[in-house]
């Protein structure tokens, strides 16, 4: 394994066993933050490459697996949402906390608004505006503060870079 | 020129990377949504659950142990004002104490699951929560009790008074519960003053639904709702809750009726996965007269409608009939407790 890579692996292994083992115990009411993906989205900021694509399906499906839904919705989502925040970081970074704190909630609420009309779609969830009430809008803000301390960190330990297209100008990556 | 193709070569291998993975993703949807409850997918999904229990055991270990060290750490901050000798010496008794209180509410709990295994007569397997989901989609718990201990998946669970969920699936040595008021649960229930039928249901803002009722269904607030045991998925006569408010919308057929759980299915620690009930077949027995009943009790509707609680049809019922046990005497018999 390139060295490069070892503290993205690590960091997911980190945010998995957060997921699993402290997430439920800090939940507040329905709102529970999504350690997964805010690792991606903090990736997808942080060190954008094709292998944060790879890092996405991987933490989805076992997000997906460990849980109750549906298997394949996660992985779907994350890649999307990584794709687009690493391309609109790249364009909107101007070293101030106000690009990643938007896109953390725009993308944590988009995510999890689609991952609810998948749940519709397939007849395990009713209600779309309940949905949006009670998971995605409160889930979205309580991953938004998790990932405003997470991104520092992630800052720390693992570099960042500033690029300008996400699938050409990553070498450490390939 | 070997440069230049390297260089397309790695432009397209990020897209590419990228479509493959939604392809592929969007096909474990599609398999997952197609295939039944023992399909592959299905399988590995709930492998996994099975892995990942020991990791919930310690989430939920540690969960105690933050509150407990919240506990202490409040402790201590009281010690360091006083510095004396006294105040610590109380704040090591209110440590036995709160100890002691755990010990005694450990105790009524297990005492509570007692209790409603000689009122319903039931065959259980009696179990502790060990973690909870970590999803916020889905109002699942696990327990620390599996296959082979007889636990399968369908079998109700109750907690110390009344109805929590359902095991929805197992391992060796843990279960999956799906909670009442996960928005995937559904209860087939009637209502025990005037015997409709209908589905109670949870929802993602955790309230419980009466639904599917026969048109013109007339409820109160403090009507109890039982299992019906239509459907077979759990057994007859368990008390769900009791209805807390009906509403009526204009246009709506149906009113609104939220179901208060009759058990408190947000934070329990030991349930009783119920394999059997003892007294079914008398229920069953029983059954058609509650029919008959329900006629009589129409055709004095008019005096009954004005008083009609279910504590007096307790009282009525059991008065009348002390002897009998019938699924009215037996219901009524649960409402009346729970009144109590």
């Amino acid at each position: 394994m390139r060295s490069e890579l070892l503290p993205v692996v690590v960091g997911a292994v980190a945010a998995l066993l957060l997921q699993i083992v402290l997430a439920p115990n800090i939940a507040v009411f329905s709102a529970m933050p999504n350690f997964l993906v805010v690792y991606v989205l903090v990736v997808a900021m942080v060190r954008p490459g094709t292998s944060l694509y790879v890092l996405a399906f991987v933490l989805g499906l076992l997000s997906d697996l460990l849980g109750y839904g549906p298997v394949g919705a996660t992985p779907f989502l994350l890649i999307l949402a990584s794709a687009v925040v690493s391309r609109a970081f790249a364009v909107l970074n101007n070293d101030t906390v106000f690009v990643p704190l938007a896109l953390f909630m725009a993308a944590d609420f988009v995510v999890e608004f689609l991952y609810s009309a998948f749940l519709i779609g397939l007849g395990l969830a009713d209600s779309a505006v309940d949905a949006l009430i009670y998971h995605a809008l409160p889930c979205a803000l309580y991953s938004t503060v998790v990932g405003l301390v997470a991104y520092p960190l992630a800052r720390h330990f693992m570099g960042s870079e500033t690029i300008t297209d996400v699938h050409t100008a990553t070498p450490r990556f390939r | 020129m070997a440069l230049q193709f390297h260089g397309n070569g790695t432009a397209l291998r990020g897209p590419l990377v990228v479509v493959i993975l939604l392809v592929v993703s969007l096909a474990l949807v599609t398999v997952y949504a197609r295939e039944g409850e023992s399909g592959p997918v299905h399988t590995v999904q709930n492998a996994f659950s099975g892995i990942s229990a020991p990791l919930k055991v310690v989430g939920s270990a540690i969960g105690s142990a933050g509150e407990s060290t919240t506990t202490a750490v409040g402790d201590l901050t009281a010690d360091a004002n006083t510095l004396s000798g006294l105040r610590a010496q109380n704040e090591q008794l209110r440590g036995m104490v709160s100890q002691l209180e755990e010990y005694r509410q450990e105790a009524q709990r297990l005492q509570d699951l007692l209790d409603i295994r000689d009122q319903y007569d039931l065959t259980s397997v009696s179990a502790r929560v060990v973690g909870r989901s970590s999803d916020s989609w889905n109002e699942v718990v696990t327990l620390d009790k599996g296959s082979d201990e007889g636990v399968v998946a369908g079998l109700p669970v109750m907690s110390g008074t009344g109805l929590v969920g359902q095991v929805i699936s197992t391992t060796a040595h843990t279960a999956e519960v799906r909670l009442l008021t996960d928005q995937q649960s559904g209860v087939a229930v009637l209502v025990q003053s005037n015997r409709a039928e209908g589905i109670v249901s949870g929802s993602l803002e955790g309230l419980l639904y009466l639904e599917d009722l026969p048109e013109g269904t007339e409820l109160k607030a403090g009507d109890v709702v039982v299992t019906s045991g239509l459907g077979g998925s759990f057994f007859r006569g368990i008390v769900v809750g009791e209805v807390v408010s009906v509403e009526q919308q204009p246009g709506d057929t149906q009113p609104v009726v939220i179901v208060r759980p009759n058990a408190d299915v947000t934070s329990f620690e030991e349930v009783l996965v119920v394999t059997g009930v003892g007294n079914a077949s008398a229920v069953d027995a029983n059954a058609a007269s509650s029919d008959a009943s329900s006629e009589s009790a129409d055709s004095s509707s008019s005096s009954s409608s004005s008083s009609s609680s279910s504590s007096t049809r307790s009282d009525e019922s059991s008065s009348a009939s002390s002897d009998e046990s019938g699924d009215d005497a037996y219901f009524d018999e649960q409402a009346g407790g729970e009144e109590e």
